[in-house]
């Protein structure tokens, strides 16, 4: 701070100071009780005398302090804490009311059947950046949807359909979103996902119905041109019309895996009629209580309802949808064969098995779809925090790089200790993300990568 | 109830139509006061703070004193028994923790509190007519603050009174007893730049110069004056950088127009002040203790501040 020339505080202490002020006027200072034409007199003498202003400092009290306004009102900002704090808590309100209300709306359409159905104009009214699928306007069932209106994600995709992009934008809510119509066939909505990341479709689908796959995809999109003749349509329609020649029903199956933290686990959607489109759950909406555990081999006609159909032609089918003037609306299914392996695999891994980290990083099982859960035994005073669970292949790890791996279920387990390079994980374990038994993933508190492709084996730090 | 006020010859109307619109807000007659006597206290007050012709009109004058207490300590001066047990129970131990807060010293917070209790309730008499110095209370601040204020006031009086009876052997401890005589100082301050420097303060706000004052000349910290000032401390943390550059531009200013060129100028300003004719004590003695803390008398009323 600059200082005043040095002959201002000479003068100061040498001009005379006049008469003192009473106490009173000294107190109405004090408590700011003074007019300004009597305040200014009063603080011209206290700039003179040493005494009244060491009165002044004496008689205010020490709790003024702390209460003290500013003069500086004028300058009041919006961008105060307090003020802000407000603002953060409503929005936080906001935040927690929507994402309960997209849950809600998710969990009821989840419940209701739709058969399988499929609609030309949906299908030709496609548009680029799909987001997620809207049922057609012009469709009469798509009037009887009244709770899709509600959902928060139509807006969004509204305007993706609006944008006229060329590829597909990854969708930012996980949420599947399943439309079901009470005076209508009930349909499915599926959104998708770049084809790299797999293929995203939450499906459920309930009851004997046409064949074909459970699940149609149907879009409305604000400037969707004119819908387009068959070539783009063609590809996956027909494929949908070979599988429904082979099939019963259209149900569609949900293998959920156990309710886990997101990333870390993954759900098959198996259409009973031998179309498994792998699903990632990367969501709790997808959740086991609303879409009750399903035994292998069982027939269910709610959707979500998990099924696995030995000899079932998994159905993979990868192709991304040809428009030619407002972008694409992709998604992929791959077709691939059941294996023995995918099979056993499916087997084990039941909805009904469970598993997860309590808060204070005890591993816990559960058999009954989780309504009990067991404390797993893994190591002495070992505490996780992330965990991978694919059918019996588990993964848990926790600070300073503890990892434990178990391929039955729990039942043995085994310290895994990632190096490579003469370098050792050694930092906390974040996330453990495994898409089979071989390929994994573990991200450390501190950003570190470490990737496997042999089911743990060998591990590469990702520079 | 005996009024020890000096008697005010008429009370004008309005005055007297704002004591019996406020009569009963002010408990007044709680502790024995006629609405008469009200109206001479408000006449009085206002007669005291209203120069003739104020722009502040009395009855709006009157409502803005703190009447409830204005009502309770001039019964107390009357001596009324009720309001004495009101004072008592609200600002007995106040008087106490105060005079801890100010003095820090226990024995010397019961001291100080109990003598200006004596002085409240009024020991002493004067024609036959008991004297308090509540009688001086007008209700522009707070009565607590007002007893505050009063008890600070008796403090510093106190400690220069202590000051000047340092015994032999205390003064010898202080170093003061040999103390060297002061000299003259070399350089005495330039004329022109004490002028330039009283020009400047001239335009300076009154708050301004109470900033500059207790900064610089009692060297408090800038939240010691924003507590004083009742304002945030970066407000005055502002205020003096503000001031210091304004200040050395008018300075500057005011000794160019004298005759200074800039280097001088600047060379004068940045003198040691040790160079300065100062004459401390003289200027000290202009600044000792008032004589009076009452801008206009009312009575004599004994246990002032005596310097």
């Amino acid at each position: 701070m600059e200082e005043v020339p040095k002959s201002v505080p000479l003068r100061l202490k040498a001009m005379a100071s006049g008469d003192h002020p009473d106490p009173d006027l000294l107190a109405a200072l004090a408590e700011q009780a003074l007019p300004e034409r009597e305040r200014v007199p009063v603080l011209l003498h206290l700039s003179r005398c040493a005494d009244c202003r060491e009165v002044l400092a004496l008689a205010i009290p020490p709790a003024a302090a702390t209460a003290s306004p500013s003069l500086d009102t004028g300058r009041r900002s919006w961008f105060q804490w307090r003020v802000l704090r407000w603002a953060a808590a409503g929005a936080c309100v906001v935040i927690v009311g929507s994402a309960v209300l997209i849950k809600r709306n998710t969990m009821m359409t989840a419940h209701e059947e739709t058969p399988r159905t499929e609609t030309a104009a949906s299908v030709q009214n496609r548009s680029d950046s799909l987001a997620y699928t809207i049922p057609d306007e012009s469709a009469p069932s798509a009037k009887a949807i009244p709770e899709q209106k509600a959902v928060n994600g139509m807006e969004a995709v509204e305007r993706g359909v609006a944008d006229k992009a060329n590829q597909v934008k990854t969708l930012k809510k996980e949420t599947p979103v399943l439309s079901a119509s009470p005076a209508s066939p009930p349909r499915l909505s599926a959104k998708v996902t770049e084809p790299m990341a797999g293929a995203r479709v939450a499906a459920g689908v309930g009851g004997g119905a046409s064949a074909g796959l459970a699940y149609h995809l149907e879009g409305r999109f604000a400037s969707a041109p004119a819908p387009k003749p068959a070539p783009a349509e063609a590809a996956w329609q027909r494929r949908e019309k070979e599988l429904s020649q082979a099939r019963d029903t259209t149900d569609l199956t949900v293998v959920e895996a156990p309710r886990q933290p997101a990333g870390s686990q993954q759900a098959t959607v198996s259409p009973q009629n031998n179309a498994v489109i792998e699903v990632q759950a990367a969501s709790p909406t997808v959740k086991s209580e609303e879409t009750p555990a399903v035994e292998a081999g069982e027939k269910h006609e709610t959707p979500g309802k998990a099924k696995v159909p030995s000899n079932i032609p998994t159905l993979n089918a990868t192709e991304q949808a040809a428009d030619e003037g407002s972008g694409a609306y992709m998604y992929s299914l791959k077709k691939t064969e059941v294996t023995k392996a995918a099979r056993e695999r499916e087997a084990a891994y039941s909805p009904v098995s469970r598993w997860t980290i309590s808060s204070d990083g005890q591993l816990q099982h559960s058999t009954d779809s989780g309504r009990t859960w067991q404390p797993v035994s893994v190591a002495e005073k070992a505490s996780f925090r992330a965990l991978s669970a694919n059918g019996p292949d588990i993964w848990v790890g926790g600070a300073a790089g503890l990892l434990y791996h178990s391929a039955d279920s729990g039942d043995h387990w085994t310290q895994v200790k990632p190096a490579t390079n003469g370098s050792n994980l050694t930092a906390d374990i974040a996330a453990i993300e495994f898409t089979d038994t071989r390929q994994g993933k573990i991200t450390t508190a501190n950003g570190e990568i470490w990737l496997t492709r042999d089911g743990g084996k060998s591990w590469s730090k990702q520079p | 109830m005996e009024s020890t006020a000096q008697s005010v010859v008429g009370v004008p109307p309005e005055v007297q139509a704002v004591a019996a619109e406020l009569y009963a807000l002010c408990g007044a007659a709680e502790f024995g006061m006629s609405r008469e006597e009200l109206a001479h206290i408000l006449a009085q007050v206002a007669q005291k703070y209203l120069e003739p012709g104020s722009p502040l009109p009395a009855p709006e004058f009157c409502r803005s004193l703190k009447l409830p207490e204005l009502v309770l300590a001039r019964a107390c001066a009357a001596g009324n028994e009720r309001a004495w047990e009101v004072f008592m129970s609200r600002y007995r131990e106040k008087l106490y923790e105060v005079g801890l807060q100010i003095t820090r010293e226990d024995s010397a917070a019961r001291d100080l509190s109990d003598s200006l209790y004596a002085e409240l309730y009024g020991t002493t008499t004067r024609d036959g007519v008991r004297v308090s110095k509540l009688n001086f209370y007008t209700g522009r601040g707070s009565l607590e603050g007002w007893l505050r204020t009063v008890m600070a006031q008796e403090h510093v009086n106190r400690y220069r009174r202590q000051k000047r009876n340092l015994s032999l052997d205390e003064e010898t401890e202080e170093g003061t007893q040999f103390a060297a005589p002061e000299t003259e100082p070399a350089n005495p301050l330039d004329p022109r730049l004490e002028a330039a420097t009283d020009e400047a303060f001239t335009v300076l706000p009154a708050e301004d110069q109470f900033i500059l004052a207790a900064y610089y000349l009692d060297d408090r910290t800038l939240v010691e004056i924003a507590h004083m000032l009742s304002v945030h401390e970066s407000t005055i943390s502002r205020k003096l950088d503000k001031l210091a550059k304004a200040l050395r531009k008018q300075i500057l200013a005011g000794l160019g127009r004298r005759g200074m060129s800039r280097r001088q100028a600047e060379e004068a300003m940045e003198a040691d002040v040790r160079d300065f004719t100062l004459n401390l004590r003289d200027r000290l003695a202009q600044e000792s203790p008032g004589k009076t803390f009452h801008k206009k008398k009312v009575g004599a009323p004994a246990g002032d501040g005596n310097g």
